[in-house]
C-alpha cells in the first residue's frame, strides 16, 4: 500500500509543471448561480425509518461504545 | 424465441403491436440472466418483486392510452448498484453497505419507476464506482460477455455487460472518470455520460460529486437517448442539477453530419493507444468524413494532465464523502471497546484496497500544508482543462477520438494502480470539464469491441446523439452481438 501510494504521488507531482499563473481554481463546473427554493415544510424519514439500518439502537437512538472512559 | 439481443425499440414495438407482453419480456430477461450470470457475476441482486409490480403497470399502462406510456414502458432494465431503491439491497460493490437498504428511492430510479420501466436487478461494480475493470468489488469479478475471462472495464462493469449479455436492453451506470463510457467500449455497447448536472444525484451513493453523473448503456445510440431522455432534467433535491430545459436527444437523430466541423485531439491518438485501437478510430473518423463532415485536427494540450488532476479531485472529494461510513448509523459496524477503535475497525474491515488508497490520497491532498500543492493546483489546472475545450469548440462542433486506448484486457493483468487508472486518460477530461460524451462500437481488434468517443460543448448532448447516430446508421457494428447472447 506505501508503495502504491508512493507511485501515484509520484505520477501526479506532473501537476508541479503546470503553469497555472492567475488561473483562478474550478468550484463547479456549470454556470449555476446560488440556488434557492422556497422555504416549505416537508416530510423526512420518520424515526423508525432512520433507524433502520443501524447496526445497534435502544428502539429511540443509535447506539454506540462509550465515548469517554 | 427469446427477446433477448433486441434493442428496446424493437421491444416497445412490438408490445404495441401486441406480440409480446411485458411479463415475456421480463421472463426472458430473467432467463438470460439465470442462464449467463453464474459465469459473468453482472448482477448482485434480483429486484423481483419490484420487477413484477412494474411489468403488471406497464400492462396497464399499455393498455390505456389516457396512462401515457413512454418507449420504456415495459422495458427491462438494470440498475448499477450505486443507485438507491427503496427496500432494496443497495451495496455500492461494498463490505461495508452489504446489509443496506435504502430507506428512499434515487430519482433516477423513480423517473424510471414512473415511465412503467422494469428494473430486473441491481448491477456489479468497483467499490464506490472506484475502478476500471470492476475487478474492485468485492462481490469478485464480472466477466466480458465477449470473452469471460476478460474484464467488462468498470465501473459499471456489470451494467455494460448486463446490456452486452442480451440480459437487458438498457441499463444505468455512474460515470466519474469514465465507468459508463470505458466498460461501453470494453463491452461493445453505447454509453453515455450526460453533461454535468443533466441527471440528478439525488439517491446516487457519492464518490467524487462534482464528477459523478448518471447516464444509460443501450445497444443502439437511438435507446441511448430515449434511455437518457427517460431520467434527465432539473431535480430540487439535487442543487447542483442543471435548471435548463432538456432539448430532446432524439430531435437531431437523423440530422446527419453533412457540414458539421469535426476535431481529432492530436493528444488523443498518442502513443498509449494500440494499434487495433488507433486503426478501428481512424477508420471510422473518415466515414464521418465521407458523410459529409469536415474532419480537423485540434489540440487539447493539458491532456496529460487530466489525469493527475483527477487523481487528486476525485479521491479528495471521495475521502470527504466516504467519512460518513462510520458503522454508526448505518452499514456494518465492528465493535471494539472504545468508539475510535471501532470507526478504525470498522472501516479497515468494511473497505477494500482501492478505496482505503484513495480515502488516504484525498486526506493527504486536503491536509494543512499539503492542500495548496495539491488540491488547490489540482482545481486550478482543472479550469486549464476546462478551458482548453473551450476553445477548441470555438472552431469545432463536436470531438471524435477513442474511448478506450486498449481493448478489454485478461482478468488479474493490471496490478499496478496507476497502470490501471491510465485506462482512463482519454475520458477523465470530459468529467473533469463537466461535458457530454457518449462511446459506441466501431469495430473489433482481435475479435475484441473498440469504441468511439465523441464529446461536445456543455449541454450540447443532442449533438453527441446527433454525430453517434450518423455513424451508426452507416455501419453494422452496433447489430453484432456476443456470441454468449443466443443459447
Amino acid at each position: 500500500m506505501g508503495a502504491d501510494l508512493d507511485r501515484i504521488l509520484d505520477h501526479v507531482s506532473a501537476l508541479q509543471r503546470a503553469d497555472i499563473s492567475d488561473v483562478p481554481e474550478t468550484a463547479q463546473v456549470g454556470a449555476l448561480v446560488n440556488v434557492w427554493r422556497e422555504d416549505v415544510p416537508a416530510g423526512s424519514l420518520s424515526q423508525e425509518q432512520a433507524l433502520a439500518n443501524a447496526p445497534d439502537t435502544d428502539g429511540e437512538y443509535f447506539k454506540v461504545g462509550a465515548i469517554q472512559e | 424465441m427469446s427477446s433477448a439481443g433486441l434493442t428496446a425499440a424493437a421491444m416497445a414495438a412490438a408490445l404495441r403491436r401486441g406480440e409480446v407482453t411485458p411479463q415475456e419480456l421480463l421472463a426472458d430477461a430473467r432467463a438470460q440472466v439465470s442462464r449467463l450470470d453464474s459465469s459473468l457475476n453482472a448482477f448482485l441482486a434480483l429486484t423481483d418483486d419490484l420487477a413484477d409490480r412494474q411489468a403488471e403497470r406497464a400492462t396497464e399502462m399499455l393498455r390505456d392510452d389516457r396512462l401515457g406510456a413512454g418507449p420504456l414502458c415495459g422495458i427491462p432494465v438494470a440498475l448499477k448498484d450505486v443507485l438507491c431503491v427503496e427496500g432494496y439491497p443497495t451495496t455500492a460493490g461494498s463490505r461495508i453497505l452489504e446489509n443496506f437498504r435504502p430507506p428512499y428511492t434515487a430519482t433516477a430510479v423513480q423517473r424510471l419507476i414512473d415511465a412503467g420501466a422494469v428494473p430486473v436487478g441491481k448491477t456489479n461494480c468497483d467499490e464506490f464506482a472506484m475502478g476500471s475493470s470492476t475487478e474492485n468489488s468485492a462481490y469478485g469479478t464480472v466477466g466480458n460477455p465477449w470473452d469471460v475471462e476478460r474484464v467488462p472495464g468498470g465501473s459499471s462493469g456489470g451494467s455494460a455487460a448486463a446490456v452486452a449479455a442480451g440480459m437487458v436492453p438498457i441499463s444505468y451506470g455512474t460515470d466519474t472518470g469514465g465507468s459508463i463510457r470505458q466498460p461501453a467500449s470494453l463491452c461493445g455497447v453505447v454509453g453515455f455520460k450526460p453533461t454535468y448536472g443533466r441527471v440528478s444525484r439525488y439517491g446516487l451513493i457519492a464518490f467524487a460529486s462534482s464528477l459523478d453523473q448518471v447516464g444509460p448503456f443501450a445497444h443502439s445510440v437511438e435507446d441511448a437517448a430515449v434511455a437518457y431522455a427517460v431520467v434527465a432534467g432539473n431535480d430540487p433535491r439535487d442543487s447542483t442539477s442543471v435548471i435548463d430545459a432538456v432539448e430532446d436527444p432524439l430531435s437531431a437523430l437523423r440530422d446527419g453530419v453533412r457540414g458539421m466541423r469535426l476535431g481529432v485531439p492530436r493528444e488523443y491518438m498518442g502513443d498509449g493507444l494500440e494499434a487495433g485501437v488507433r486503426e478501428r478510430v481512424t477508420e471510422a473518423i473518415r466515414v464521418l468524413e465521407e458523410l459529409g463532415a469536415t474532419v480537423e485536427e485540434v489540440s487539447l494540450p493539458s491532456t496529460e494532465l487530466g489525469l493527475s488532476t483527477y487523481y487528486i479531485i476525485a479521491p479528495a472529494e471521495c475521502s470527504s464523502n466516504l467519512a460518513r461510513y462510520d458503522g454508526v448509523r448505518f452499514g456494518m459496524r465492528v465493535e471494539r471497546p472504545s468508539l475510535t477503535e471501532t470507526y478504525l475497525r470498522t472501516r479497515d474491515q468494511g473497505f477494500g484496497n482501492e478505496v482505503k488508497r484513495r480515502v488516504m490520497l484525498g486526506t493527504y491532498a486536503l491536509s494543512s500544508g499539503y492542500y495548496d500543492a495539491y488540491y488547490r493546483r489540482a482545481q486550478k489546472v482543472r479550469t486549464v482543462i476546462a478551458r482548453e475545450f473551450d476553445a477548441v469548440f470555438e472552431t469545432v462542433d463536436a470531438l471524435v477520438c477513442p474511448t478506450s486506448p486498449k481493448v478489454a484486457f485478461t482478468t488479474g493483468a493490471i496490478q499496478d494502480p496507476v497502470e490501471m487508472y491510465l485506462n482512463d486518460a482519454l475520458t477523465i477530461p470530459v468529467n473533469l470539464a463537466g461535458l457530454p460524451g457518449i462511446s459506441l462500437p466501431c469495430g473489433f481488434s482481435d475479435e475484441l469491441p473498440v469504441g468511439l468517443q465523441v464529446i461536445a460543448p456543455r449541454l450540447q448532448d443532442a449533438r453527441v446523439f446527433r454525430v453517434a447516430a450518423a455513424y451508426e446508421a452507416a455501419t453494422e457494428w452496433h447489430r453484432h452481438r456476443a456470441p454468449l447472447v443466443a443459447a
